[in-house]
Order: C-alpha cells, then structure tokens, then sequence
C-alpha cells in the first residue's frame, strides 16, 4: 500500500534544505547555491516495513527577516525536517523557532532536525550541550551532510517511519 | 312610637304599680340616673369599647384598602400581562373567578349571620327602651331615643365594618390564588418555559395572521447571519457551495444560450463559403448551426486531471489521456504552492482563485470546490463549456466523496472510483483537415453533386425501364393464359410497349386485366383483335345462348356433350338436337332425360310460323332486304304483344351440296347485318338430305335453287307460359 505524505522543510536560508532533497531524491549535490523563492515540491518513496511512504516534499524558501514563510504552505502536512547549518549556531535558534511556527500551522506532527553540513569538521560550531533538549521523542536530531550523504537516507527514512507510526 | 302613645303607656305601666309611694322628681331623676348608669354603665363601656375597635378597624381598613388597591392593581397588571402571555393562565384567572364567586356567597351567609345577630342587638336594645321609658320621665326619653339611634347607627357600621372584614378576607384569598400566577410571572424560568411551550404555535398564528411577524424578526436575522458568517465565513461556503455551484451554472448556461441563439441569428443569414461549408457540416451532424461556428474556433484537448486536496495539495487521484506525468505528486503539490502563493502575495478578494494558467499552448484550467480543487491540463483553446464541465465534475466530486476526502489520510485507495467521474472530462476536438481553397471546395462539391445527380438519374431511368418491361412481359403471359384471348407479338413502341392479340368477344377485359397488373396504362398499348375461340366455354357459352333453353330444362356439360334433362314441349328436342349438331365443336346431346310434355305441346298450337320473305342465294343482300324483313318481324312482334315471342329464323334452304360455301356466306352476312339493325336471328340451314324429308314446319317447299327463307315463329313468350 501507498500511502501519501507531506513533508515541509523549514530552516533559515542556506542551511542546505534544496540540496538534501536533491541528495535524496536524485542522489546529486551540487556546490553552486541557488537560493528558493516560495517552494519546489518533489517526490521521493520509502518503504517501511511493507508499506511505502510517498514522502511529497515541499522544499519551502529559507526562512529571514525578509521572507517570512506563508502560513499556508504548511496545511496538512504530516511531517517536518528542521534544517540546521552545523556551521552557523544561529540557524539553530531559527529552526526551534520554526518548530513552534510549524507546530502551530500543522499540529502536532513528528518533527525530525538535520544538523547538516557535517563534512565542514572544521567550521563546526555546534556541541552536544548545544542541542540539550532538541533531541526528543517528537524530535529526532540527525548530523547529515547533502555533500557526502551522511545521514541522508536515514533522517527521512526516520521520519518516515514516525509519520506511518502516526497513522497506526 | 309617638308622644301620646308613650305618654298613655306610661300611665298605663304607673297604674300597674299603685302600692309605689309617689317619688319626688328629684329622687326620680336620681333614680333614673343611677338606673341608667347601671343599666347602661356596662354597655355603654362595652359601646367604647367597640368604637375602639371600630376607630382600630376604620384605620386599618383604610391602610388594608391602599395596600389592597395597590396590590390590586399590581396584580391586575400581572394578571393582564399573564393572561395575554398565555390562554392557560387565562383559565386558571376564570378558576379563580369561580372561587371568588363561592368566598362571596360564603360571606353572604356570614352576613346573614351577622343580620341575625344584629336583630337580637336590636331587640335587647328595645327591651332597654322600654325599660328606660318605664323609669324616665316624658323629658328624658327623647334624648335617650336620640342616643338609642345613634346606637343603631354604630351598629349598622359595625355591620358594615364586618362586611368590609369579610371583603378583607376574601381579597386576602384572592391573592393568595394569585400568588402562584405571580410566581410564574416573576421566574424567569418558568415564564421562559411556558412561553417556549406556546411559542411555535404563537410564532405561526401570528405568521398567518399577517406580516409583521417577518418584519419584526428581519433586522434580528439578519444581524445574526451577518454575525455569523463574519466569524466563520467557511462554513457558510461549505453549506452553500454545492447549492450555489449549480445554480449559478444554470444561470450562466441560460445566457449562454441566449448569446449562442443570437450568434445563431446573426450568422444564419451570412452566405460565405466557410458559412456553406458549417452549415453542411451541421446539417451532416444534426447540431445548430452556431455550435459548429464555436467549434472551428476551439479546438482542444484535456490532456490530464488532477483531483487535489485543498490546503495540504496533495493528490487524490490522477486520470490522463496518453503519457502521463511522471510525477503527479509534485505536480500537485507545485500547484498548489503557485496558487497560494499567487492568492496569498496579491490583494485579491477573499475566496478567490486562480483559475487558469498558460504557457504557450497549453492552459491549465482550475476548478476548486471547499474540499477539493480539479485542475486539467488542456492543449489548445479550452472552450467555455470544458469551464462549465469541470466545474460540475469537482461538485460531483464534492457530492459523492465529500466524506472521504475529509478523511484522506495519503491512501489514494481509499478514494477509488472517482477517476470515473474525472475521466468523462478527457475531452478532445480534433482539428479538422487543411482548409482548401474555396473556389477548389466549391468546384469540388458542385462536381460532385452533378456527377451525383446524373449517376442517379442514369441508374433510376435504367431502373426503371428493366422494370416496366418485365411487368409488360408479365402481363403478357397473364393475358396469355387467359382463355379467349391470344397474345401474338410484343415489342417495344417509340413511346410505349405494344401488346398485339386476339381476342374472344367473351373473354375477360384485357384493359382490366391491365389494371390489375403493376403495368401503367401509359407504358402499354394493347391491341386486340376479335375471333371466335373453341375452346369449350365459349362454344358451350355460344351454344346455349342460341338455344335459348326453355326454363323447364336444365342444361349441362360432360365432356363435350350437352346433357339436357325436364319437361319440354316436343318442338324443342327437335331444335336442340339441330343446333347441337351444327356445331362441330360439341360432340352430341344426350336427350334421354328430355321427357316431352304435351301440355307444353299444346300450348304449340299458338305456334305460328310466318315465311316472312324468300330470296334466291344469289340475290345481293341489299339494305332494302335487310330494312323489309326488320320491318316485318317488327309488325308481328307489335301485333303479337306481350304474351308472343316472335322468334327470325334465316334458313338457308340448299338443294344441292355443292351451293353449300356460297350460301353460308350469304347467310352469315344476312344475319350479321340484321343483327347491326338490331334484329336477333338464328340460322338454320337445310342440307339436300333434309329437304328430300320435308318437316311438318316447311310450310312451302323448296325449289330447286339454294335460297334463303325468312320464317318467324310467333310463339307463346316464356313468361307468359
């Protein structure tokens, strides 16, 4: 059986949100940064247990003062990847307070937060402590890198199964 | 009681007492006065005593009054509100009449009781009277009469203050009644109660009753709805969406309609080539004219449909004509990112939509309902009826998966069987092939027609010409086959086909024959020649005819053989047996059951034969021959009346055989030209051996040259036997 779900990911601007929908879904990175305006949707199936999940992502535009994200994008999703750049502690701050907006425009839905760009060891400026209280059951917290494909497959693949567990 | 009267009692009562030594009027009035004081010391205390009571009772009867009519009047007013508030409390105030009317006669009695009581004051203050006026003196009487009346004056107040109580306690009844109606009308909840128990019925009595009912609660309805649909303006679209779907549709149908007749109007009377060739088209499809007008200008294809979830943009189902998408999901969910992007970045009004998108030549068209939105892909120019289509399939949709789409929850199976109502809507109007030159068109379609109209009218007069032959050749063998007449030739005239024949005077019509055959009169000429047939009918026809067989004899046929049988005068055998024998075709006569009659016989003896004329065969038969013998067999039919039958014979008298061939021929030609002047004769002829035994009939012999004899018989007519 096949069942669909949205999937919204929310983070500030340039965290990485386009290129690990493009890794996961076309298996591709590309180092150019092309920024989003509004949302690009795409398409991407993942089995769980015998079900498969069409997970519908809505790759929405990063978050900043300038654009703030419409409400509406986020009507009936049953899923959300918070995106925070591993490099930059701020976006941290903006993805928490991405959940709360999230959870408020979708409800309580299963939320999953990528600390993306891991292969940047060096620039890394997060620590565990940082994250105390991020990683709960409703929030899973994942280092992930779009580049490499770290932790890639299994951040959706989690929140797949999360989402599915939400229907059981 | 009057002064004389008084005074006379007085005497009388002082008479009674003579052993009394006579008082001094002092000691009198002394004894008067303390008799009066102890007679009346104790009633006049209990006299104070009661105008206490009744200067207590005065006063608290006017404060009982001011608090009784105010209470009255409060409660009147309850009572007034109540008993238009409702019918039952109605009753219940006539109840309470009912009981009003019992205290009252209850306090009646009381009155009576108190008359009573009041009578028995009144005899005790006569007694008193009398007492007074056996001990005072004439002087004093008066004044105490005086005083007596005042007396019964105060106790006619008494009365009337026991009346008043009575009047107290009876009010103290009534609203004691009163008080469980007040009650109801001071709770709110009671009162909300009874007035919602009578409300429906009060709402409609008054709706019949006339308008205002409407008029007072349109203000409120309308504030409340207004209230109403400002705070959730969705459920109202929810409510009326697929009500209002339709009938706006409808109406914009209907002035569609309007506008495709006036098209219609406007363009049925333009004559151009593209015109003929639509209006051949729509005579060709049984469809109107403007419609085809419409149609060459829109020409389209809905390539695919997508049915997506308001809001969350996911797909519910998918339906597409050829190659589909690869990835409908995102197509789905892109559009509606664009949609509310668009709706969400532009001041547009509340609940609109975007409703088409176009890129080069391909348009999306988007029709959203509260649920759902159905957005079709279409390549070419989408017509306004594909709108109109759409619009009512995602209403269709609403109606019949309303529920579902509420509860989809990603699973597309949950929604199967909706594709079925989107696929109708995968419309294509093919584009036409490449517009010819039309002056080439109309050649074209002229030569057609011509070449058309001249194949058919080949093939139909070909057709037609097979046809009246074979139907000639048909009538032909029918004619044929019908005795008494001989087809000879048939062939085919410069107009007409030609029937040549012969035909028996008494064979069937041939022109009826015609009629009855599928051959028309005009596509035939039929010419008949007379002969005499042999076949049997006719001859036996002919041979009776001449016989003019008596009707006491039945003639009939076996085989070739006449078969006569009845009575008959004796002559007649002779004759038949004659006329049998001149015709070859007829084999014999049977006479055997002939049975001569001499009562026929005698009737004979009027039986006369006339020679009329005698002629030598050689003699020419002239018109004067012809016109003497008509002339005489005319005279004896006028002289023999009615009763005779004059009968010609023409004999041919032939004394020798080799005269024979001659004089038939003349015989025949006397008697066909007696029979052009309208004389019926039958021929008879002698041969030599007939003449060597002269009949009884033979009233002059022969001579020795052949010759033709006129003999009329005058005989009795048949009817006259």
């Amino acid at each position: 059986m096949t069942k669909q779900k949205k999937v919204c990911m929310l983070g500030a601007f340039a965290v990485g949100k386009t290129s690990l929908v493009a890794r996961f879904v076309k298996g591709i990175f590309d180092e150019r940064y092309l920024t989003t305006v509004g949302v690009k949707t795409d398409r991407k199936d993942v089995a769980v247990g015998d079900e498969t999940v069409r997970m519908v992502l809505w790759d929405i535009q990063g978050e900043d003062e300038l654009q703030p994200i419409k409400p509406s994008y986020m009507t009936g999703a049953s899923g959300c990847l918070l995106v925070v750049d591993g490099t930059r502690p701020e976006t941290l701050d903006v993805a928490r307070r991405l959940k709360i907006w999230g959870e408020a425009n979708a409800g309580p839905i299963p939320f999953v937060m990528l600390l993306n760009k891991v292969d940047l060891t060096a620039d890394w400026a997060l620590q565990d402590e940082d994250l105390q209280g991020d990683n709960r059951p409703g929030c899973r917290v994942i280092q992930t890198s779009a580049k490499t494909g770290e932790g890639v497959e299994d951040a959706f693949r989690i929140l797949a199964e999360k989402m599915t567990a939400g229907d059981a | 009681m009057s002064d004389e009267a008084l005074s006379a009692d007085h005497e009388t009562r002082a008479a009674e007492r003579p052993e009394d030594p006579a008082p001094t009027p002092e000691a009198n009035l002394d004894a008067l006065e303390s008799l009066r004081d102890i007679v009346f010391g104790k009633r006049l205390e209990q006299l104070e005593v009661l105008r206490d009571r009744v200067g207590r009772l005065k006063v608290t009867l006017a404060e009982l009054h001011a608090s009784a009519d105010q209470r009255d009047a409060a409660a009147a007013r309850e009572l007034a509100e109540r008993i238009a508030a409702t019918d039952a409390l109605g009753a219940r105030l006539d109840e309470l009449q009912a009981r009003a009317t019992r205290i009252e006669s209850e306090a009646r009695t009381a009155l009576a009781e108190g008359a009573d009581a009041a009578e028995a004051l009144a005899r005790r203050v006569d007694a008193a009277e009398a007492l007074a006026e056996r001990v005072e003196g004439e002087g004093g009487l008066a004044e105490r009469i005086e005083h007596v009346e005042r007396l019964t004056d105060r106790v006619d107040d008494i009365e009337r203050l026991a009346q008043r109580v009575q009047d107290i306690d009876r009010l103290d009844e009534r609203l004691a009644t009163v008080e469980p109606v007040r009650e109801r009308v001071v709770d709110e909840d009671l009162r909300a109660e009874d007035v919602g128990a009578v409300l429906p019925r009060a709402v409609a009595a008054r709706a019949r009753k006339d308008g205002q009912l409407a008029a007072s609660l349109r203000p409120t309805i309308e504030d409340t709805l207004e209230a109403s649909v400002r705070r959730n303006p969705q459920a109202l679209v929810d409510i009326i969406f697929p009500v209002l779907g339709p009938a706006i549709r409808k109406m914009i149908g209907s002035a569609i309609t309007s506008m495709v007749g006036s098209i219609n109007r406007a363009v049925e009377s333009s004559f151009t080539i593209r015109g003929l060739k639509w209006r051949m088209q729509a005579w060709r499809t049984k469809r109107s004219y403007a419609e085809i007008a419409l149609m060459h200008g829109l020409v389209y294809r809905v390539e695919e449909l997508f049915l997506i979830q308001r809001g969350s943009g996911l797909l519910l189902a998918h339906a597409s004509r050829g190659p589909e998408s690869e990835e409908p999901e995102v197509i789905s969910g892109m559009l509606t990112a664009i949609t509310d992007f668009v709706r969400d970045s532009f001041d547009v009004e509340q609940g609109s939509e975007v409703e088409t998108f176009r890129v080069g030549d391909l348009t999306l068209v988007v029709k959203g309902g509260s649920k759902a939105v159905l957005a079709a892909t279409v390549r070419g120019v989408p017509p306004p009826a594909l709108h109109d289509r759409l619009q009512t399939s995602i209403e269709e949709v609403h109606r019949d998966y309303g529920r579902q789409i509420d509860a989809f929850d990603g699973d597309m199976e949950s929604l199967a069987g909706v594709e079925a109502l989107l696929e109708p809507n995968l419309l294509e109007e093919a584009k036409g092939r490449k517009k010819r030159g039309p002056a080439s068109l109309v050649f074209w379609v002229l030569l057609a027609v011509v070449a058309a109209t001249a194949v058919t009218s080949l093939v139909t007069n070909r057709m037609r010409a097979a046809r009246v032959e074979r139907d000639v050749r048909q009538l032909a063998r029918t004619l044929q086959a019908e005795p008494g007449i001989v087809v000879t030739d048939v062939h085919e005239g410069d107009e007409r086909w030609i029937v040549e024949g012969l035909r028996d005077p008494l064979a069937a019509d041939p022109e009826e024959l015609r009629a009855k055959s599928a051959v028309d009169g005009e596509d035939v000429e039929l010419r008949m020649g007379a002969y005499r047939s042999l076949e049997p009918v006719f001859v036996q026809r002919r041979l009776l005819d001449r016989l003019s067989v008596p009707d006491t004899v039945r003639a009939t046929w076996r085989d070739r053989t006449l078969v006569l049988t009845g009575p008959v005068y004796s002559a007649w055998i002779r004759t038949a047996l004659q006329a049998v024998a001149d015709v070859p075709e007829v084999d014999g006569v049977d006479i055997s059951g002939l049975t001569p009659d001499p009562a026929l016989d005698a009737l004979l003896v009027s039986r006369a034969v006339l020679i009329a004329q005698r002629v030598p065969v050689d003699t020419p038969v002239t018109d004067e021959l012809i016109a003497s013998v008509r002339e005489q067999v005319e005279g004896a039919r006028t002289t023999a009346g009615e009763r005779f039958a004059v009968e010609l014979q023409v004999i041919t008298l032939l004394p020798r055989a080799e005269d024979e061939p001659k004089a038939r021929a003349q015989a025949a030609t006397v008697v066909r030209l007696l029979e052009r002047a309208g004389i019926q004769s039958t021929e008879v002829f002698r041969s030599p051996a007939d003449l060597a035994r002269p009949k009884p009939d033979d009233l002059m012999p022969a001579g020795d040259s052949p010759e033709i004899r006129f003999d009329l018989t005058v005989r009795l007519a048949e009817g006259g036997r």
